[in-house]
């Protein structure tokens, strides 16, 4: 498994370093594109020391700005704002008085890069590549632990990162509307803290989470729309649910 | 130079890609737990399982929008259309053959079953309830006449015809799930000794001192350290007699008091600093001096300073609290309550009480020396004594289940999460209870934050 993970990495990565096609003379000019992006996304995570799994839920909505830094290769840049929530309850052991937390709701901003290239086209056919790293930046929620006669603090954090490599062969046969598909290497990892303050008593306790499985196909289609805009629509389900909707406008 | 970073980017991400989970250092962490029991009518969320009209299946109901041969091959569909605006889905359940419906975010789910309900095509809706495995009660045949460990208004002493109050207990069987402690636990007795040979303490108890005689034989010619340690640390779940607070936990038995029951405060001070060189994590002291002592302080301070919980009785007079138990730096002082969650009148009261447990009529293992014949009986007894070792059973339980806290934190957390029985009257903490009564549920299942 992680074998065939490496080598998928490589593949991709080998290929945006040796483009099928030369090298041509850079241009001065640096072509720009503005991209809405919504995504929903539902993965099963599992906990660190063999603690059992939750599924993390972690919709987004971000702007990306992608620029052709070089003949093969366009840069991308992410900001925006996710909501994030673990599906049932998480329970932290290690503090003085266990905490549990049900489904706890947050908001936080996301921030990310990527890499795109051609990595070789015949007839109608592209293949491409691309990798894309987000980070949910940390969130800090606070909660009151009401026991019968005192009350304590519990504090909540949250921070996660998504790495994302596509291999996708895309399909440009048809007027106004490329089809593609590939495989789709995809990893979460993150760490929820909880920390406990009650009379005399302050603890926290760390827990790291990672995506379950992390090999998947993804598949969607780029729709034209007018001459500048375009409707990008991009679906995953099997290492976790992806349903992206991106409008993208080249300037 | 957009070669050098170009090579740093593609380099990061491919370590990133290959790099192992920091997760896998950290084994201690542990969650989730699919045993664990559920809170009361938890179910599956989003999610409400719909049982079909059997007449649906004999007969065309088209509906608001579906086409009749839809209600009878495809029913899923129908329900989906029908409730597009509330669901997400609708699934069929191959096995038990209802249909999952699978509520649109922010739907109210009991809104969405009451409209179900009124659907003529729908026979009954249930809730996707979660059932987790069966709690643990021990299987010892006294336990039902144990009212203190788990009170559901039985008659807990039948000659007497007593009966108590539902829930007026240490709610032991919602703690068991979550601890019933460990063998590396010891609780220091320190007493008139342990009759180590009563069936429902073979095995449990580790050597100790007799400091009356001065030798290695802590052996009970009284009763009553038997008693306060079957009340801690029984053999439990053993089908014998009786069950202890804490399963699994170990006795050291200290001898300071003679056979007669009483002790010098001397006596006492080389008992609680022998148990805290020894070894023991909890001290439980089920007596007590009127007067305040640099003796019996000095060694509460040198078993506090060691991490000892130390756990002493009020006292059973009515009065002011006893000493070492009014140590308030050092020990948890615990006063009686009774089978109805009131204070007897008997029991010691004063601002340094830290908390309540049962101590009237509890049940533990008897032994009168006098009569060997009656080594293994069983009794009832009343008194702070035998609240105490409730609360020390209740730290070796916490201790086993959290061997990282500090005494500290032990003695804080069982005052914090005690029930506050009588806020009614007396909100807060106050001179009869303390914080309130032992609660081992608060105590040790996680506290749910919303």
């Amino acid at each position: 498994m992680r074998k065939k993970v490496f080598f998928l990495v490589f593949l991709v990565v080998g290929a945006m370093l040796f483009p099928a096609e030369p090298e041509e003379i850079k241009s001065s000019d640096i072509d720009f594109t503005a991209a809405l992006r919504f995504a929903f996304n539902r993965a099963k995570v599992e906990w660190s020391g063999g603690g059992g799994e939750n599924e993390l839920v972690y919709p987004y909505l971000a702007l990306e700005v992608d620029a052709d830094i070089l003949d093969f290769l366009t840069l991308g840049v992410v900001a925006g704002y996710n909501r994030n929530s673990f599906s049932g309850a998480v329970d932290f052991y290690r503090l003085p008085l266990s905490l549990r937390i049900n489904e706890a709701r947050n908001t936080s901003m996301v921030l990310g890069l990527n890499l795109q290239t051609e990595i070789v086209s015949f007839s109608d056919f592209v293949l491409k590549g691309k990798g894309e790293f987000l980070y949910f930046k940390l969130f800090k929620n606070e909660k009151t632990i009401a026991l019968p006669v005192i009350e304590g603090q519990a504090t909540i954090k949250n921070t996660f990162w998504e790495l994302t490599v596509d291999l996708v062969l895309e399909y440009q046969g048809l007027t106004g509307a490329n089809l593609f598909f590939g495989p789709r290497f995809n990893l979460i990892q993150g760490t929820l803290t909880v920390g406990e303050k009650i009379v005399g008593i302050d603890a926290e306790e760390e827990m790291k989470f990672k995506q379950k499985r992390w090999l998947d196909l993804v598949t969607g289609i780029s729709i034209d729309i007018g001459t500048s805009l375009e409707l990008k629509l991009t679906a995953s389900f099997l290492s976790k649910t992806y349903l992206s909707a991106a409008l993208c406008y080249a300037f | 130079m957009k070669k050098k970073v170009l090579w740093i980017v593609l380099f990061s991400l491919v370590l990133l890609a290959n790099s192992q989970s920091p997760a896998g250092h950290l084994g201690l962490f542990h969650q989730g737990i699919p045993h664990r029991p559920l809170a009361g009518g938890a179910f599956v969320p989003g999610q409400l399982v719909v049982k079909l009209a059997p007449a649906i299946l004999g007969h065309d109901n088209p509906g608001r929008t579906g086409r009749p041969a839809d209600i009878e091959s495809h029913p899923e569909r129908v329900l989906k259309a029908r409730y597009r605006d509330r669901v997400w889905a609708v699934d069929r359940d191959r096995y038990c053959g209802y249909y999952v419906v699978k509520a649109a975010a922010g739907c109210d789910l009991e809104t969405l079953r009451t409209r179900l309900l009124e659907d003529p095509l729908i026979q009954d809706v249930s809730y996707n309830y979660l059932a987790s495995i069966t709690r643990q009660a021990p299987n010892d045949p006294m336990f039902n006449y144990q009212y203190a460990l788990s009170n559901q208004g039985q008659v807990y002493e039948p000659a007497l015809e007593l009966s108590g109050q539902a829930g007026s207990d240490i709610k032991a069987l919602d703690g068991w799930d979550w601890s019933t402690g460990s063998e590396e636990v010891v609780i220091a007795v320190i007493d008139t000794g342990v009759a180590l040979d009563h069936e429902d303490l073979v095995g449990k108890v580790i050597p100790g001192y007799n400091f009356v005689a001065d030798n290695d034989n802590p052996y009970d010619d009284h009763g009553h350290g038997t008693f306060v340690s079957s009340i801690a640390a029984a053999a439990s779940d053993n089908g014998l007699g009786i069950a202890g607070v804490c399963w699994k936990g170990k006795i050291m038995s200290i001898k300071v008091a003679d056979a007669t029951g009483i002790a010098p405060y001397l006596t006492i001070a080389a008992g609680i600093r022998y148990a805290a060189d020894h070894g023991a994590q909890i001290l439980n002291l089920s007596m007590g001096g009127m007067s305040s002592s640099f003796i019996l302080e000095d060694a509460c301070h040198y078993a506090y300073e060691k991490g000892c919980v130390i756990v002493a009785s009020s006292g059973n007079y009515g009065g002011k609290v006893l000493y070492p138990a009014a140590y308030d730096d050092y020990c948890l002082a615990v006063a009686a309550t009774d089978a109805h969650d009131q204070v007897p009148t008997w029991s010691n009261f004063g601002p340094q009480v830290d908390v309540a447990a049962p101590g009237f009529f509890v049940l533990g293992a008897r032994y009168l020396p006098a009569t060997p014949l009656v080594l293994n009986a069983y009794g009832w007894g009343s008194g702070t004594s035998f609240s105490a070792p409730q609360v020390a059973g209740a730290a070796a339980l916490l201790i086993g289940y959290k061997p990282f806290l500090t005494n500290g934190e032990v003695m804080a957390l069982i005052k914090y999460t005690a029930a506050d029985i009588n806020a009614d009257t007396l909100p807060g903490e106050d001179d009869d209870i303390g914080y309130g009564r032992l609660d081992l549920k608060t105590l040790l299942a996680p506290f749910e934050l919303d």
